[in-house]
């Protein structure tokens, strides 16, 4: 697919608003910010242990039901025990930690190459997750193949497996991370179960996105 | 449309209204507080993130370019937009090149402002709100009237009502079962939707991202199961990079809810890559200008710096008091008393900046530190350049840049009018003035000046004490005062 | 900086033709602190009413007047109202951004232009002058304090008179919901949107009435005179006072007239 500029009268456009804006920003009054200003948000260091610790008490905040196994083994048991007898809609199993996929074999499970209706009939969405940001309880999800969007989306309840290793502190070391790449992949931070206040502000959790969501962090 | 100070009037007198608003503000209000008062470093957060802001409107033009070429390079289609109108065209003809016929929104400031669902529908396109407060407006037939709580001006039994009529479903009340009916409702027509329409909270110029914050997950829905995805974003919305999100990601849920981040951040790249299960295959993005490259050139241009969080809303007294609907377009509260006139102009718009007590609590929660009363300030200065004076007031005013630089004529105006004033107000105080100044005695009684000036005091005071006598007494020492 | 010996007045509008009195409680407060007041009597307006009302030309001419005025004597200024103080040391700027002349004569005044309290407490270096009320704790005088919004936001003067009235014995803060929040006032705005500012003051009346206060304080009598309107409307019991005069009255003793 080549992106350009569609029709005519949008080319006009972009012409004439390009113009109308370096005009604009001739004479435009932009106040002075404030002086002496770091350059980049620092992070200070921080411990894998710490960092554990932080995420684990963010999830304690949001609702977020959280695991911690000591062993691979641990882990599996844990994800079938989660999912045993439920629909699932899942990364295909190449793309789980720990095996996973193998250890939910024998299940009912849609994958992302599945029509949309049925992965709409999921009762549960079982992913794998890039990294966890502890300062706020996040998961970091990328996309790609093997890797649908609609799995920590669509079902009511969302399970996800991360390595204790690939626990950052925040966005901003996450984001370090892609500062080389060439492009950046589809990404959707994630931080608890999906959640409206709209009515009276009164919290409902899952009105579009999962209203459950379990974490299980690995060795 | 009804005039402004109609509708203010309206809204004061909707007790249900006011009860809804005291309550939303003050919880927002405070989750705020509180939740900036966790982050460490804010203060410095708060300014390197209107740095970036105020930075990149020092070159728009560039990097709208470079936006735009990062966006091209990852396969998006990208349009420009000079008006509503034309964005809306723009859309439709997409809609139709691509064969769509159903589309589902996520909530989008820039497509209440362009009208689009009226545009759509007229070109026979459906279109459904997908965020809960969005879809009940829809239902209900009006406009959000919150930035961030488009429904706060309903209560749970008006909502009830709305989707037992309009949708057919069993009247409730309970919050939790009409979130429940509309996630079923939505999901069919997520399913059957083949375009979706967003908005778009940052374009990250150098990687050409588009960003989307949402606590449904309807904007993750939107942009992941129809196969066309277009988004209309104002020029202004750019931030430079990752590390600039970093900063916006980090005051803008503080700043709107309280949340340390807001439940889902989609950074969407372009449309699905090879071998990708999901996301929009073709994607689109309209730059839409609509008044911002005027706002820019002139004294406002810092409200391009706005990340609509909402805070200035539930900050603001004013606010409180009115509600979203009397400001009587898109932008509520004291962000939108600047962003209406700006975009639309200020003939027809100039009671919106006059409708503050420029009293800064705006300023002193914004995300970027804008200096909204300045702003207001300006669009009051442009009003009396541009607009017609109510003669009342141009009388009040008429010649006091004269009388006031002459302390003569002054004293003895303000003296003269003293005189008057007592005449009216034989216990000092009066009960109902005249004219525009009615307005006070409306609710208040107005003190009339006193009999004699504070320098005819002091005059009075230096005739009756001798020459050469020190006039400072030295500090007593602590002794009881007379007990009250 | 140097303690001055001598400061002029600059007294604002409202004091010279309402509350006259509460000029001079500022000036005995000032005297008894060793100071000498200076009041150029050729002082007319700051010029804000027609500045927030969008007629900067003749703001100006007034501005200009109240610049030529107060620079031709080196002594501090100082004035008794946040409103006041933060149009001659903050809104000058914007008012004369192409006039360099009095944009420089500006900046130079407002390096000191002072607000009242913040005189006391910043430059004098002042937080208990010696007043007090009663005879002890079971019989203190209860106030609540009303930060107007140009002095707490716009001179960003928080905690100066928090402070004198923490030092007064005998004095009580009451605890106020929304303290921080606008009566309403806005000088212009409370005509011209009399139906949103007077459900403001509504508001703030409420608050300051489930507070327990007896007297609201603040330090500006445009404030005080839009709340003192309201609390006669409604014949409410609240006194309302410049916080000079609770401080003159705590020293037990008029100022000599």
């Amino acid at each position: 697919m080549s992106g350009e500029a569609s029709s005519s009268t949008s080319r006009d456009a972009r012409l004439t608003i390009l113009a109308r804006v370096r005009q604009a920003q001739i004479r435009a009054h932009i106040p002075e910010t404030k002086a002496g200003l770091p350059e980049r948000l620092a992070y200070p260091p921080t411990t894998p242990a710490a960092r554990r610790a932080r995420l684990l008490e963010e999830f304690k905040i949001l609702g977020v039901e959280a695991y911690v196994e000591e062993s691979e083994e641990a882990v599996r048991l844990r994800v079938r025990s989660l999912v045993t007898g439920k629909t699932i809609l899942s990364w295909d199993a190449d793309r789980l930690p720990y095996g996973i996929g193998e250890a939910v074999r024998g299940e009912k499970i849609y994958y992302g190459h599945d029509s949309k209706e049925d992965q709409g009939q999921a009762e549960i969405g079982l992913t794998g997750c890039q990294n966890a940001l502890a300062e706020t309880g996040t998961l970091a999800m990328t996309s790609g193949q093997g890797r649908p969007r609609s799995a920590s989306l669509m079902p009511i309840t969302h399970v996800v497996v991360i390595r204790e290793a690939d626990i950052l502190q925040g966005m901003g070391e996450f984001f370090d991370g892609f500062r080389k790449s060439p492009e950046l992949p589809y990404l959707v931070f994630i931080t608890g179960p999906s959640r409206t206040a709209d009515i009276e502000l009164s919290l409902t959790l899952g009105v579009h996105g999962p209203g459950y969501l379990i974490v299980v962090i690995g060795p | 449309m009804s005039h402004f100070l109609d509708r203010v009037e309206t809204a004061l007198k909707d007790e249900e209204l006011k009860g809804a608003l005291d309550r939303a503000t003050e919880r927002l209000g405070s989750r705020r507080s509180a939740s900036l008062a966790s982050l460490e470093n804010s203060d410095m957060i708060r300014d390197m993130a209107r740095r970036a802001k105020m930075g990149l409107l020092k070159d728009l033009a560039g990097n709208l370019e470079t936006f735009e070429k990062n966006l091209i390079k990852n396969g998006v289609k990208v349009h420009w937009a000079e008006d509503g109108k034309a964005a809306n065209g723009l859309l439709v003809d997409i809609a139709k090149k691509a064969g769509c016929k159903r589309a589902v929104k996520s909530k989008s400031m820039a497509t209440e402002e362009t009208h689009l669902n009226h545009d759509l529908l007229e070109a026979d396109i459906d279109v459904l709100e997908t965020d809960l407060g969005e879809y009940i407006v829809q239902l209900a037939g009006t406009t959000p009237s919150h930035i961030i709580l488009p429904i706060i001006h309903m209560t749970k039994e008006r909502i009830g009502e709305v989707m037992h009529n309009k949708i057919k479903v069993p009247y409730t009340s309970d919050p939790e079962k009409l979130a429940k009916i509309a996630r079923v409702k939505l999901r069919e027509a997520f399913l059957s939707a083949d375009l979706g329409i967003t908005g778009a909270n940052f374009g990250v110029i150098d990687s050409g991202t588009i960003v989307l914050v949402s606590n449904e997950g309807n904007a993750r829905l939107v942009t992941t199961l129809p196969r066309v995805h277009v988004v209309v974003m104002g020029i202004e919305k750019l931030v430079p990079n990752l590390a600039d999100l970093d900063l916006m990601i980090k005051i803008l849920g503080r700043s709107a809810t309280g949340q340390k981040i807001t439940t889902y951040t989609s950074l969407i790249t372009g449309p699905r890559r090879a071998g990708e299960a999901d996301g929009c295959e073709e994607m689109h993005v309209i730059l839409l200008d609509n008044g911002r490259s005027r706002i820019l050139g002139g004294p406002i241009a810092e409200i391009l710096g706005c990340i609509r969080c909402g805070a200035c809303l539930n900050a603001c007294p004013v606010y409180k008091n009115i509600g979203g609907h009397a400001y009587g377009d898109t932008y509520p509260g004291p962000v939108g008393a600047i962003v209406t006139p700006g975009l639309r102009g200020i003939k027809g718009w100039k009671e919106l900046p006059d409708a503050s007590s420029l009293c800064g609590a705006c300023r002193e929660v914004c995300p970027v530190r804008l200096d909204i009363p300045r702003m207001l300030l300006e669009l009051r200065k442009h009003a009396v350049e541009e607009a017609k004076i109510p003669f009342s007031l141009r009388m009040g005013l008429w010649g006091f840049g004269e009388v006031a630089s002459r302390p003569w004529l002054y004293k003895t105006g303000a003296r003269l009018g003293g005189i008057f004033a007592r005449l009216l107000a034989p216990d000092g105080w009066i009960k109902k003035l005249p004219g525009l100044a009615g307005g006070w005695t409306r609710s208040r009684d107005m003190k009339a000046p006193a009999p004699k000036s504070f320098q005819q005091l002091w005059r009075e005071r230096a005739a009756a004490r001798p020459a050469g006598k020190p006039p400072a007494a030295p500090t007593p020492a602590r002794e009881p005062a007379h007990v009250r | 900086m140097t303690k001055p010996k001598s400061v002029q007045l600059f007294h604002t509008c409202i004091i010279n033709e309402v509350y006259p009195e509460v000029g001079m409680s500022v000036v005995s407060i000032l005297e008894r602190l060793g100071i000498t007041v200076e009041v150029p009597l050729s002082q007319t307006c700051c010029g804000q009413p027609a500045f927030n009302a969008g007629f900067h030309a003749d703001a100006r001419k007034v501005a200009r007047h109240t610049l030529d005025l107060l620079s031709a004597n080196p002594a501090p200024v100082v004035i008794p109202s946040g409103s006041c103080g933060d149009m001659i040391t903050h809104q000058y700027h914007m008012l004369f951004a192409d006039e360099p002349e009095y944009l420089a004569k500006s900046h130079a005044l407002s390096e000191r232009c002072y607000e009242f309290s913040v005189f006391l407490v910043d430059v004098l270096g002042i937080t208990d002058i010696g007043a007090r009320f009663g005879t002890g704790a079971a019989d203190a005088f209860k106030a609540a304090y009303h930060p107007s919004c140009h002095l707490l936001r716009g001179l960003g003067a928080k905690t100066q008179p928090k402070a004198l009235l923490a030092g007064v014995q005998g004095l009580q803060c009451a605890d106020v919901h929304d303290q921080e929040e606008c009566c309403g006032f806005g000088g212009m705005f409370s005509v011209k949107n009399a139906a949103i500012s007077s459900g403001m003051l509504a508001n703030k009346l409420r608050n300051l009435e489930a507070s327990g206060a007896k007297s609201v304080v603040s330090c500006d009598m445009g404030c005080l005179m839009h709340m003192a309107g309201g609390i006669r409307r409604k014949g409410m019991k609240l006194e309302v006072k410049h916080l000079a005069q609770v401080l003159e009255e705590g020293l037990g003793e008029k100022a000599e007239l």
